[in-house]
C-alpha cells in the first residue's frame, strides 16, 4: 500500500480510535510535573496513541517554557539594567557636570558675542565629543607628537612603533622638503621644523611586512600663532574661574593640544571630572603632547 | 455532627489549611470559607497551584471580583496559546467568549456548580482553561468540517459480531496502536498538526495552511512526510496483523479491523468520535 491510499484509506479511520479527549486536570497536571506516578504513566500511555493529546500537551509545554524564557529575560535585563544605570551612575563623574556644561555654554556665548573674530563658531566640546571612539591606529602605530597645530616650532618626533619593530624610518614632509631620520627607541630629534604643513611617514624597518604610519601637523606662523594666544589670554581674563576649563575646550577645538593638555591640568583642581575627561580625550588625540 | 468530608484526618487538615492560608495570600481580598475551599471530596489531591486553586474556588461560590480576576489575568495567555495552535483571530476572540460562560456552566457530568469547580488545583489554571478551550476549539474545527472524513463510512460497512473476527480486530488495533505509538512522537509539531486537522477534523488544505501559518504546499509535503513515516511505521508490524478468513492481503485485513471497529463503535452506543465533545463544556 503506497503513501497516498494509506493516507486515505486507513489513516483516518487510526486517528478517530482514540478515547476521547484526556481529562484537563490530568493535563494541567501532567504539563506541571504534579502528577503522581500512576497517573502519569496511564496518561503518557494515552499521550503515545491520541496525537491530538499530544499535541495539546507539546503545546502546552513549549508556553511553559516561553514563560520561563520569558521570566529569565526579564531577570536578565533588570541585571542589565541595574548594571548599566550603576554604570552610569559612576562614569557620571567623567562627564561635565550639567552645571558646569551650562555655565561653559554660556561663557563661550559670551566671547563670541565679544570676540566674534577670535571666537566664531567656537562651543565647548560635548559629553559626546568627549567620549569619542578610539583614534583608529594603522599598523599598530603611531606618530604621537608633533599632532595637530602647534604655536612654536618642534624639535623632536615622538611615536609608537609598529608591533614587532624596533627600528623605524621618519620621513618629514615639509615646506623645506623632505628629511628622513631613524628612530628606535620612540623619539627622535629633528631640526627646527619651520612654520608650515608637514607630513611625517613612519615605517617599521625590521617588522614582518611593509608598514607605514602617517600623521600631519602644522607649524603656525607667528601671526597665526599671536591670534591664538590673543584667544587664549581673553579667555584667561574674562573667564572667571571656568578659564582653564575654556582655555582647555578652546584649545582642544583648535587642534592646539600641547596648550589643551596644560589648561586640563590646570582646571583639575577645580573641576576634577571635567578635566579627566578632556585629558582622555586629548590623551587619544595627541598621546605623545608635552 | 460535622460532615466527614469536611473532617479529615489531622495531617491531611494542616496540609489543606496551609494550602488555603497560602491562597488566601495571593488574593486576600476574595473571600472563601475554608469549607469551600476544602471542597466536599475526600481525599482529594492537594492543590499545588494554591493561587491559582484559591481563585477557581472563588469562582466556584460566586466571590464578587472572583470571574474579572480569571478573564483580566487569563485572557491574554489564553489569545496568544489560540493563535499559536492556529486559531484565527475571530476564532479565538469567539472561543474566549465562548470560553467564559463555558467555564461558568454546571459540568456535564457534575460535581460542582460550575465547571471551573472541577479544577482540582494540582497544575495551573491557565493550563486547565486553555485544555478546554482547545477542544472546543477542536470541535470548531469539526463542525466546519466541508465533508466528512475519508476513509469508508462506518455505516457502509456491515456490522460484524463474529467473536472471532472481534478478537481479531482487537488485536489488529492492539499491533497497530503499539506501532503508531513509536510513530506518532517521531512527527514534528506541524506535521502531528497537520496530519490531525486533515485525517480528524477534516479541514480543507487552505484552511490548514492558515490554521498552521504556511503555504499550502507545505502543507502537501506536511502531509505526506508524515504519511510516509506512519505507514513505514505500521508497514513495519503489518506481518502481526491478523488476516481472518483466509484474506492473504494484510493491509486489507487492516483496513478492514478499522471499518468494522469503528461501525461496532457507533451500533454499542458509546459517542462517535464525529460526534465526540469535551465533558467540561
Amino acid at each position: 500500500m503506497d503513501e497516498h491510499a494509506f493516507a486515505h484509506d486507513v489513516l483516518p479511520g487510526l486517528l478517530d480510535l482514540d478515547a476521547g479527549p484526556p481529562d484537563a486536570n490530568l493535563v494541567a497536571a501532567y504539563v506541571d510535573g504534579a502528577l503522581p506516578e500512576a497517573e502519569r504513566r496511564a496518561l503518557e500511555r494515552r499521550l503515545r496513541v491520541d496525537p491530538e493529546a499530544m499535541l495539546l500537551v507539546r503545546a502546552l509545554r513549549a508556553d511553559r517554557r516561553r514563560v520561563k524564557v520569558r521570566r529569565a529575560i526579564l531577570a536578565v535585563a533588570a541585571v542589565v539594567v541595574a548594571a548599566v544605570g550603576l554604570t552610569t551612575l559612576f562614569t557620571r563623574r567623567d562627564d561635565p557636570s550639567p552645571a558646569v556644561g551650562e555655565r561653559l555654554v554660556a561663557a563661550a556665548g559670551r566671547l563670541r558675542a565679544e570676540a566674534p573674530d577670535l571666537f566664531e563658531g567656537f562651543t565647548p566640546l560635548s559629553a559626546d565629543e568627549l567620549r569619542g571612539g578610539d583614534v583608529a591606529r594603522r599598523g599598530g602605530g603611531r606618530v604621537t607628537w608633533p599632532v595637530g597645530v602647534l604655536l612654536d616650532e618642534p624639535t623632536e618626533v615622538r611615536y609608537e612603533a609598529p608591533t614587532g619593530a624596533t627600528r623605524v624610518r621618519l620621513a618629514i614632509d615639509g615646506p623645506a622638503g623632505r628629511s628622513v631620520v631613524e628612530g628606535a627607541n620612540g623619539r627622535v630629534e629633528t631640526p627646527p621644523l619651520r612654520p608650515g604643513s608637514y607630513v611625517v611617514r613612519m615605517t617599521a624597518l625590521d617588522a614582518l611586512g611593509a608598514q607605514e604610519v602617517r600623521a600631519a601637523f602644522v607649524v603656525l606662523a607667528p601671526d597665526a600663532a599671536r591670534r591664538h594666544l590673543d584667544a587664549l589670554a581673553r579667555i584667561d581674563a574674562a573667564g572667571g574661574d571656568l578659564a582653564p576649563l575654556l582655555r582647555a575646550h578652546y584649545a582642544v577645538r583648535q587642534a592646539l593640544y600641547r596648550e589643551a593638555r596644560a589648561a586640563a591640568q590646570a582646571a583639575s583642581p577645580r573641576a576634577p571630572d571635567e578635566a579627566r575627561a578632556l585629558l582622555a580625550h586629548i590623551e587619544r588625540l595627541a598621546p605623545g603632547a608635552p | 455532627m460535622p460532615d466527614p468530608a469536611l473532617t479529615p484526618r489531622s495531617d491531611v487538615a494542616a496540609a489543606w489549611r496551609a494550602a488555603y492560608d497560602d491562597g488566601r495570600r495571593a488574593h486576600p481580598d476574595l473571600d472563601v470559607p475554608f469549607a469551600s475551599f476544602l471542597g466536599r471530596r475526600v481525599g482529594a489531591p492537594l492543590p499545588c497551584a494554591t493561587g491559582d486553586y484559591y481563585l477557581a474556588r472563588a469562582c466556584e461560590g460566586g466571590s464578587d471580583g472572583a470571574w474579572a480576576r480569571v478573564q483580566h489575568t487569563l485572557e491574554r495567555p489564553l489569545r496568544a496559546f489560540l493563535r499559536r495552535r492556529g486559531a484565527s483571530r475571530d476564532d479565538a476572540e469567539a472561543l474566549l467568549e465562548e470560553g467564559w460562560g463555558a467555564l461558568a456552566a454546571p459540568p456535564p457530568s457534575g460535581g460542582a456548580r460550575t465547571v471551573v469547580g472541577t479544577y482540582d488545583g494540582r497544575g495551573s489554571l491557565q493550563a486547565f482553561v486553555a485544555t478546554v478551550l482547545w477542544r472546543r476549539l477542536c470541535d470548531r474545527w469539526r463542525a466546519k468540517a466541508a465533508a466528512p472524513p475519508p476513509g469508508p463510512a462506518p455505516e457502509t460497512v456491515p456490522c460484524d459480531d463474529d467473536p472471532v473476527r472481534r478478537l481479531a480486530d482487537a488485536e489488529t488495533a492492539r499491533v497497530v496502536g503499539d506501532a503508531l505509538e513509536d510513530a506518532w512522537p517521531r512527527l514534528t509539531a506541524k506535521e502531528l498538526q497537520a496530519v490531525v486537522l486533515k485525517y480528524r477534523h477534516a479541514l480543507p488544505q487552505q484552511a490548514i495552511a492558515s490554521a498552521l501559518r504556511v503555504g499550502a504546499p507545505r502543507v502537501t509535503r506536511l502531509l505526506q512526510s508524515a504519511a510516509r513515516r506512519l505507514r513505514d511505521a505500521v508497514a513495519a508490524r503489518l506481518s502481526d496483523v491478523p488476516a481472518v478468513g483466509g484474506d492473504g492481503d494484510a493491509w486489507a485485513a487492516l483496513r478492514g479491523a478499522v471499518a468494522r471497529i469503528l461501525a461496532r463503535t457507533d451500533v454499542d452506543g458509546a459517542s462517535a468520535p464525529a460526534q465526540r465533545r469535551s465533558n467540561d463544556g
